[in-house]
C-alpha cells in the first residue's frame, strides 16, 4: 500500500513521509519546533532541512493521517552495562 | 501529596503560604511523579542534530539518554551518564538555571507546553546513586606519574581535580578554607541547595585519589613557588574575592550586610532576626537570592533597590518573576546614598535615577536626579553588587596576562599566558553558574592532560 513514501535520512535515522496519506493540513508544519517542515506545490509535507531534525517525533504524533513516521533503528536506552553485584570496573 | 496531571503542576514558583525557610524551591519528585515526568520526554536527538536540551547544557550531559534510562527504571545507568559528563551532577541538578538552559530549550516549550523537569529528574537519578554505596562511579586510569596542583576547592577545582585523577594524574588541591566546595557550600542560597549532596560528591571525587589540603591558603608568592616546584601544571580555580566594598556613609551600622556573609550566616544557622523591613541593593541573581531568602526569614517587606530599570537587570527574568510572586517589591532607578541609624540601622537614604547614554557595558548609564532623595525605613540592608577579582594573588603568577582583572586563556584548553598555568570558573567569568565552572574545569582538565603528556598522546593516535 505505502508505495509513495519519501525517506529523509540523517545518518542511520530517518523521517519518512507517506505522501499519499498526506492531505496537507499543515499541523506538522506549524508544530515542528525546528521549523524544518513545509508543504510543497502539491500541498504535501516535505522536510526542508533534515540535518537539523532532532527527531522529537512531534510531527509523527500529531499527524492525523499517520503520514509521518520516524525510522529509528535502535532504541536510545540499552540494558544496564554495570555489574549488578556492585563490583564496578571501568 | 496528590498527584496532579503533570501538565498542570506549577513550575518553580511556590504560592506565598508555601514559602518557608529552608524549604527548597524545587523539592524532589515523588517516585510516581518521576515515572510520569520521564515518560513525557520525547527522547530527541538525531545522528547530526543533538537534542536541544543536551546542546544547551554547558556540561554536555546527554539529557535524553539519561531520562530514557530513568523511564526504563534504570536510575543507575542514568546516574552513570550524568556523572560521566558532570562530577557535580547532583549539585547542579539543584542549582542550575534550568529554565535558561536545558528546560528552556525543551521542544515541548515550542508547543506552549511545560518542559520536562530535567533538573528534578537529574536530582532523582544522582540522589539514588549517591545514597547507594555500591552504585557505579567513574574510576581512575593507570597512573601517569604526572603531578597537578589545583588551587581552590570550589566547583571548578573539584571537577578539574576529579577529571585529572580519572585521567591518571596525581592531583593535590590546596584550599584556604577549612572545608571544600567553595561558594557551592557557602554562598548558594539554602532554598536552592542546602549542602546535602555536596559532601557525597566531594567524597566520591576524593575516592578517585585526589589529595585535598584544607586550611592551606596560598598567601604569599613563596607559597605559590613551593606549589609550582612540586607540580607539572597548576589549575587556578580561585574564584573571585570578597564582595565589592563600595563605601557608603553609615555602613558600619549593625544591620548592614554583604551578600556573601548574609547567605553564609543563613546556611550556618547563625542568622538571628533580620527585622520586618529589608532592603537589598543590586540587580543580579545574588540580589534576588538574598531577597527571596529574606522573605523566607520572615521579613514582611522586602524591597530590591536597583539603579537601572527592570530591562537592564542582569538577573534571570524567571528569577525576578519568582521573587515578585513571593512578595518582593522592586524599586527601579533607585540608588542608595547612605545608611542612617543610631545604634542600629534604621533607614536608607535613596536617590531616584534616570537612564542616560549607554556606558562601556552597553547598558544605559543611570544618571542621578537631584532633589529626588528620600528615606526608606528598613531594619536590614544587604549589599549584593558583585565580588572583587583576586588581583593581588593573580599578580604573583609569572607572566600571567590579565584582561579586565581576569586571566586571559585559550578557550579551547583553559591555558593562560604562563603555559604551566590553567584556569577556570569564576576567576575567568567574573562570577557565573556552577555548571559554567564545571564546563571550564573539564576543558582545562583536557588542556592540562594534553600539556603534560603530549608525546604519549601523539604515539597513541
Amino acid at each position: 500500500m505505502r508505495t509513495d513514501a519519501v525517506r529523509y535520512a540523517q545518518g542511520e535515522m530517518a523521517l519518512v513521509v507517506h505522501r499519499n496519506y498526506c492531505k496537507g493540513c499543515g499541523i506538522c508544519v506549524a508544530d515542528c519546533p525546528e521549523k524544518i517542515l513545509a508543504l510543497d506545490e502539491h500541498q504535501v509535507a516535505v522536510v526542508t532541512a533534515i540535518g537539523r531534525c532532532v527527531f522529537c517525533g512531534i510531527c509523527a504524533v500529531r499527524c492525523p493521517d499517520f503520514a509521518i513516521a520516524i525510522d529509528r533503528p535502535a532504541p536510545r536506552w540499552t540494558a544496564p552495562s554495570h555489574d549488578p553485584g556492585g563490583m564496578a570496573c571501568a | 501529596m496528590s498527584l496532579a496531571h503533570p501538565e498542570t503542576l506549577p513550575h518553580g514558583i511556590l504560592p506565598p503560604e508555601a514559602v518557608r525557610l529552608f524549604t527548597e524551591v524545587k523539592p524532589p519528585l515523588a517516585d510516581d511523579a518521576v515515572a510520569l515526568e520521564a515518560d513525557r520526554c520525547l527522547v530527541c536527538g538525531g545522528p547530526t542534530a543533538p537534542a536541544p536540551c543536551a546542546a544547551a547544557c554547558p556540561a554536555m550531559v546527554d539529557v535524553p539518554r539519561f531520562i530514557d534510562a530513568i523511564a526504563h527504571d534504570d536510575w543507575e545507568g542514568a546516574a552513570e551518564l550524568i556523572f560521566a559528563s558532570n562530577l557535580l551532577g547532583a549539585s547542579c541538578a539543584r542549582v542550575c538555571p534550568t529554565e535558561e538552559l536545558c528546560e528552556g530549550a525543551c521542544v515541548l516549550t515550542a508547543q506552549g507546553r511545560r518542559p520536562v523537569e530535567i533538573g528534578r529528574l537529574q536530582r532523582y537519578a544522582t540522589d539514588q546513586a549517591l545514597h547507594n554505596p555500591w552504585s557505579t562511579f567513574r574510576t581512575p586510569a593507570r597512573p601517569t606519574g604526572k603531578r597537578i596542583a589545583v588551587i581552590g576547592a570550589g566547583p571548578a577545582g573539584l571537577v578539574c581535580a576529579g577529571e585529572l585523577a580519572i585521567l591518571g594524574h596525581a592531583v593535590r588541591i590546596y584550599e584556604a578554607r577549612s572545608d571544600s566546595g567553595g561558594l557551592v557550600r557557602h554562598a548558594i542560597a539554602p532554598y536552592r541547595l542546602d549542602q546535602e549532596p555536596l559532601e557525597d560528591e566531594v567524597q566520591r571525587i576524593l575516592a578517585l585519589g585526589v589529595e585535598l589540603y584544607l586550611g592551606r591558603p596560598v598567601d604569599s608568592p613563596e607559597a605559590l613557588r613551593r606549589i609550582e616546584a612540586e607540580a607539572d601544571a597548576i589549575f587556578l580555580g580561585v574564584g573571585m574575592g570578597a564582595d565589592v566594598d563600595q563605601p557608603y556613609p553609615g555602613d558600619h551600622l549593625p544591620g548592614v550586610w554583604n551578600s556573601l556573609d548574609f547567605i553564609e550566616a543563613i546556611k550556618l544557622r547563625h542568622m538571628t532576626g533580620i527585622g520586618r523591613r529589608v532592603a537589598v541593593i543590586g540587580g543580579g541573581n545574588t540580589a534576588i537570592d538574598v531577597a527571596r531568602e529574606a522573605v523566607r526569614l520572615g521579613a514582611e517587606d522586602v524591597v530590591l533597590l536597583y539603579r537601572r530599570s527592570e530591562a537592564e537587570m542582569p538577573a534571570y527574568h524567571f528569577e525576578v518573576e519568582g521573587a515578585r510572586a513571593e512578595g518582593v517589591r522592586f524599586e527601579w532607578l533607585t540608588n542608595p546614598l547612605s545608611f542612617v541609624g543610631e545604634s542600629h540601622l534604621s533607614g536608607v537614604i535613596c536617590q531616584r535615577m534616570r537612564l542616560g547614554e549607554p556606558d562601556a557595558s552597553g547598558r544605559a548609564r543611570p544618571v542621578p536626579q537631584p532633589g529626588s532623595e528620600f528615606l526608606l525605613p528598613v531594619d536590614t540592608v544587604v549589599r549584593a553588587i558583585g565580588q572583587k577579582p583576586r588581583l593581588e594573588f593573580l599578580r604573583w603568577v609569572d607572566g600571567l596576562e590579565l584582561r579586565n582583572g581576569r586571566p586571559a586563556v585559550d578557550p579551547a584548553t583553559g591555558q593562560t599566558s604562563n603555559p604551566r598555568y590553567f584556569a577556570g570558573g569564576d576567576v575567568l567569568n567574573g562570577g557565573g553558574t556552577v555548571v559554567e565552572a564545571v564546563r571550564a574545569a573539564k576543558i582545562a582538565a583536557l588542556g592540562i592532560d594534553a600539556f603534560v603528556r603530549p608525546f604519549e598522546r601523539q604515539a597513541a593516535s
